[in-house]
């Protein structure tokens, strides 16, 4: 495996790089997905481009009344330490404290999870349950890409060759929000999820009435998806464990999983009903408990 | 008879342990020489081919090439094996699983070995293959070895089973599937091969049996063993799998043709595709008790599925078929095991080595009949258990050291302590708890082997003992010396012990059947209580005593207020240094091939494992809450090794009953670590209690015998036990993978409904 190592010292000069190079140079962030597919051949790179150096897109920082926004390069394990983070999206910190083991989630980052576009990507779910936001930049400047519009099949996305993530950002939800991310594997840690499911669930002051309610699943099709019309079975609803069960159900028919060594596509069938099912009675709890919380 | 020792029963961290946590310690990876070339194998994409032509121009014109070879420039035998050779080193003619070798090239670097492996043209003929052992039974299967599907035949024989099921108020009988089982040592496959000016060949590898390196490196090329050194160097484990040397071969043959250094290390994916494994086995059993409650007869077929190659599939057959009845006295027996030949990766020894697989199919129906019969699990066990009067499968008697009622015993308070834990079981959840029982005969079954050690004492108060039993990580270096250290009271670290050298230490057989303890030990011991008398009628003579009133102790003799040095002792008798050979041979009888019946072995080990288990009834997702493993072990020689092996045995065992499966598509489907899970430390139950039983061996070093592959044993067969007992459904098959349980459980469910509708 010979490359040329590319090693910008900030993100213009990572951009131009980029813009030079395009396809030729690969983006390596933490590099556990990268350097697995550049050693088995899977992968041919000219250049790797590290973009180690780039401090500037390290970070977690709070936009007053907006929401959050994550630097490319925060890993896993600092996203699921961040108070940021567990405090306002749990089911986030949640799926990124159960990639792979501590060891990868030390070097592995929040944006290469998405980049890399695996339909089992822990984070993406808790993501695509907030409508973030991605900022895709290149030297000619800045998009901001919805993440459901971003993931075009499985490692495909709509990053240009002269393009890198720059950041996510995660709009604030207002009210009483219960998220969680539910992720089963076949072993407790360094797995690949057989079923990853997320729901969130909005409660308009009564405990009984949904406003809101979102579902997204992992390795359940090719890429990373939302589950609308499961939600809308919940959408408007007053609470009833039947509803619950059909959204569930719902879910299930919107996803189109394969058979392979994890499971197969029968039982990744079920698991997405179990799963919704949890998930979704862990959010309406987490939802109930905001109240109290605030009226305590 | 209690004897104070002044090392042996302390537990004490191993003599390799500080090299190995500073990352000091030398492994073959870790060597490399002037001019070393870098070997790749090429291995059939076909699991069933003749080969028409290899065409090798293109790969050995490519940059930095410097040789490819092929079956014809072996010069000697081609072929190999850990105990039958029926595999080529590199086929000549068929390919007979996908996998296996091909062709070799030596490279300057390995990215130049392996673009030229792919400029290698081999023109197969595809030939039909099969890769189910029953169809491969079935008359007009493909043929995936010569001579017939039918590898070995071994059967057991006792009493009259048709009188015995005749007797029977309750007869059970099942279908039982166990998955064919990778290693995962944390070192894959590897070795470095040098010529010296005098044509002589230096091995240094990573193996569990340096003197069968050194035998078929010899006999590939055509040279006496006498010219043939091999080392081995730190291994990073084996578990049986590392007694095959092919890449001992491929570095050895590359160096012999090239007359360079030559390396040849696995890459993951490589020993997971072309080494052996643990055979899969397909057991129909039938078992059938009294109304008391005692076993009246089992009648058991065991298929195995020992893939293209015997390689030691007719040792593990022998195994299992002998160890059927587990550990109880069963007075009808009649079984029949085979060794099954298939187009897939072949199958060999692993810690357990056929065992495992019939304790899971006996302790399983164990609890089928005790539940027909109205009995305990428990119970039904402690009334059948073995004692000092009853014979096993074998015909077998065992005078001393089998604690099976005792442990039994125990067994009952412990998971009297559990049940109250079942009413704790949380909404969602099942609980339930499973006993598992095993009994292992220790060292080679089907034939008698021995051990030799040579033991030198110098004048300084050190000691060396030379002995082929290689250390493979499990510890056993450190046992010797402290066996060495004992009986000539030394500190350890005055013993030095080498295994690892086949030009000084003597061939012991391989390291391998829980053997090393009992036959090894043995034999240092009584190598060093030889030199113990030489010193202590020296010493006699100088004090004029008698020779056992003197002390011998840290280099030193002494009788009442007279003491001398050994280097003066030594002086006084123009001794530069006293050297005893010694060796063990149990007196054992092998299994009649017609009838199983003999005394195969010199000791026996016995297992009983209990476990809870929560089951997940949404995903089927077993937990395991607690563990608790009790292992009889004779006398603990070091405590410390004692409990890490029935850690590392027990967790081996929770892949085994959890999660570990390789599948077959063409090759081995799941050749990674993703893919192919063994149990990580976030896998580990939540509370793992080891409890040993000390009884002590009267045959064994110090009362000590084997048990490291017990600590696997029973594992599948107390899992499949609590998993049942949790879910009320018997389960048939490992791995009980999430998607198996979850499946069994629909199906309950489904049942249930229709009962009830
Ligand atoms: C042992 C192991 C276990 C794992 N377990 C899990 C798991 O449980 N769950 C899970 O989801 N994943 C898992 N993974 C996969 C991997 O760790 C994650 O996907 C991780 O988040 C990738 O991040 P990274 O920083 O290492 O990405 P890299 O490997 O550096 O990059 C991944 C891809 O994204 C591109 N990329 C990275 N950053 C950018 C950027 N800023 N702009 C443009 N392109 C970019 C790279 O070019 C590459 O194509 C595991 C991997 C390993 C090796």
């Amino acid at each position: 495996m010979r490359f040329e190592l590319l090693q910008p010292k900030n993100l213009s000069e990572a951009l131009e790089m980029k813009k030079a190079y395009g396809e030729r140079a690969k983006v390596l962030a933490g590099g556990t997905d990268l350097l697995v597919l550049l050693k088995d051949r899977k992968l041919k790179a000219e250049a790797v481009m590290s973009l180690r150096r780039l401090r500037e897109l390290n970070f977690i920082r709070v936009e007053d009344g907006k929401g959050v926004r994550l630097g490319a390069l925060v890993t896993h394990g600092d996203a699921a330490a961040s108070p940021i983070i567990q405090g306002r999206f749990p089911d986030l910190a949640e799926a990124c404290s159960q990639v792979g083991a501590v060891q990868i989630q030390n070097l592995a980052t929040v944006g290469g999870n998405l980049c890399n576009a695996s339909p089992a990507a822990d984070a993406a779910p808790p993501l695509l349950l907030t409508d973030a936001l991605l900022t895709l930049a290149s030297a000619t400047g800045e998009r901001a890409v919805p993440i459901q519009d971003f993931f075009l099949g499985p490692r495909q996305t709509v990053l240009r060759a002269d393009e890198i993530l720059k950041d996510i950002f995660i709009p604030e939800v207002p009210g009483r929000r219960g998220a969680t991310y539910l992720k089963l594997g076949r072993r407790q840690a360094m797995e690949i999820a057989i079923v990853g499911v997320g729901v969130a669930i909005h409660l308009n002051g009564s405990d009984q009435q949904i406003a809101d309610c979102r579902i997204a699943m992992g390795s359940v099709a090719p890429i990373p998806l939302r589950a609308r019309r499961g939600e809308q079975v919940l959408r408007s609803q007053t609470i009833k464990d039947e509803l619950i069960e059909e959204a569930a159900e719902v879910a299930a028919e919107e996803a189109s999983p394969i058979s392979d060594v994890r499971g197969s596509r029968s039982y990744r069938l079920d698991m997405i009903r179990v799963l919704c099912r949890r998930a979704a009675r862990e959010a309406l709890a987490r939802a109930q408990r905001k109240k109290q919380e605030g009226s305590k | 008879m209690s004897v104070a020792y002044q090392v042996v029963g302390k537990p004490m961290p191993r003599t390799d342990a500080q090299s190995k946590v500073l990352g000091q310690a030398q492994y073959t990876d870790d060597l490399s020489l002037p001019r070393m070339l870098f070997v790749k194998v090429l291995r059939s994409p076909h699991p069933h081919a003749r080969i028409r032509a290899i065409k090798t121009s293109a790969a050995q014109k490519q940059p930095g090439i410097v040789a490819v070879l092929t079956a014809k420039d072996i010069p000697g035998e081609n072929s190999m094996g850990p105990i039958i050779k029926d595999q080529q080193i590199l086929c000549a003619d068929l390919v007979r699983y996908a996998g296996d070798a091909v062709a070799l090239v030596a490279g300057e670097t390995e990215q130049a070995a392996e673009v030229a492996l792919e400029r290698i043209e081999v023109d197969y003929e595809e030939l039909p293959f099969v890769f189910d052992p029953l169809k491969a039974l079935e008359p007009d299967a493909p043929v995936a070895h010569e001579g017939g599907n039918i590898g070995t035949h071994m059967k057991v024989r006792r009493g009259d089973i048709e009188a015995g099921f005749g007797q029977a108020a309750a007869v059970v009988e099942a279908r039982f599937i166990t998955p064919r089982v990778e290693h995962a040592y944390i070192e894959p496959e590897v070795a470095l091969v040098s010529l010296d000016a005098q044509g002589d060949v230096s091995v240094w590898s990573s193996t569990q049996y340096a003197h069968l390196d050194r035998e078929e490196v010899a006999r590939m090329l055509a040279l006496p063993q006498s010219r043939v050194r091999v080392r081995q160097m730190v291994t990073g484990g084996g578990f049986g799998g590392k007694l095959n040397p092919h890449a001992q071969c491929y570095a050895a043959l590359v160096a012999w043709k090239t007359g360079r250094p030559a390396k040849v290390h696995y890459h993951r994916d490589e020993s997971l595709i072309a080494s052996y494994k643990a055979h899969p086995y397909v057991i129909d059993m039938k078992l059938g008790a009294d109304r008391e409650g005692r076993l009246t007869a089992i009648d058991a077929r065991l298929v195995g599925n020992t893939g293209a190659y015997l390689c030691q599939g007719r040792a593990v057959i022998t195994k299992s078929v002998t160890h059927v009845s587990g550990v109880y006295y069963i007075p009808n027996i009649k079984a029949d095991a085979y060794a099954v030949h298939t187009n897939t990766v072949p199958c060999g020894a692993m810690r357990g080595y056929g065992v495992p697989q019939v304790a899971f199919a006996l302790e399983s129906l164990i609890d089928e009949l005790a539940d027909r019969l109205g009995l305990e699990p428990l119970e039904l066990r402690m009334r059948n258990a073995l004692d000092t009067t009853l014979p096993n499968a074998t015909g077998q008697i065992m005078p001393a050291s089998i604690p099976v009622k005792e442990m039994l015993a125990r067994a009952k308070t412990s998971v009297e302590s559990l049940r109250p834990l079942l009413k704790e079981t949380p909404p969602g959840r099942k609980r339930g708890i499973g006993v598992g029982c095993s009994s292992r005969g220790i060292g080679s079954i089907r034939k008698a082997s021995r051990s030799t050690a040579v033991v030198s004492l110098h004048p300084d108060g050190s000691a060396t003992v030379a002995c082929g039993h290689v250390d493979l990580g499990q510890g056993s270096d450190t046992m010797m010396a402290q066996v060495a250290a004992e009986e000539l009271g030394l500190d350890v670290d005055r013993v030095r012990v080498i295994t690892n050298d086949t030009a000084i230490s003597p061939d012991c057989e391989s390291t391998s059947a829980s053997r090393v303890t009992y036959l090894s030990g043995n034999a240092v011991r009584f190598a060093a209580a030889k030199i113990k008398t030489r010193v202590l009628d020296l010493a006699a003579r100088e004090f004029d005593c008698a020779a056992d009133e003197v002390k011998m102790r840290n280099g030193a003799v002494a009788h009442r207020e007279q003491g001398l040095s050994l280097a003066a002792l030594f002086g006084k008798n123009t001794m530069h240094i006293i050297t005893e050979v010694a060796e063990h041979l149990p007196a054992t009888t092998p299994p009649d091939p017609e009838t199983g019946q003999g005394k195969p072995a010199g000791t026996y080990n016995f297992n009983v494992h209990i476990a809870l288990v929560e089951v997940d009834e949404g995903t089927g997702k077993v937990e395991t809450l607690k563990y608790l493993a009790m292992g009889d072990v004779g006398k603990m020689l070091n405590p410390m090794v004692v409990e890490g092996q029935m850690h590392g045995g027990m967790m081996m065992g929770m892949g085994f009953a959890l999660s570990e499966e390789v599948k077959i598509d063409c090759g081995v489907a799941n050749s990674t670590f993703a893919t192919y899970l063994i149990p990580t430390a976030c896998d580990v139950p939540r509370e793992l209690i080891v409890d040993v039983i000390e009884d002590a061996e009267p045959t064994g070093p110090f009362g000590a015998k084997g048990f490291s592959e017990g600590s696997l044993d029973p594992v599948g067969a107390t899992m499949a036990n609590a998993v049942s007992n949790a879910i009320g459904v018997r389960v048939t098959q490992l791995p009980m993978t999430g998607e198996r349980i979850h499946q069994l459980l629909r199906r309950r469910g489904e049942a249930v409904l229709k009962a009830v509708n």
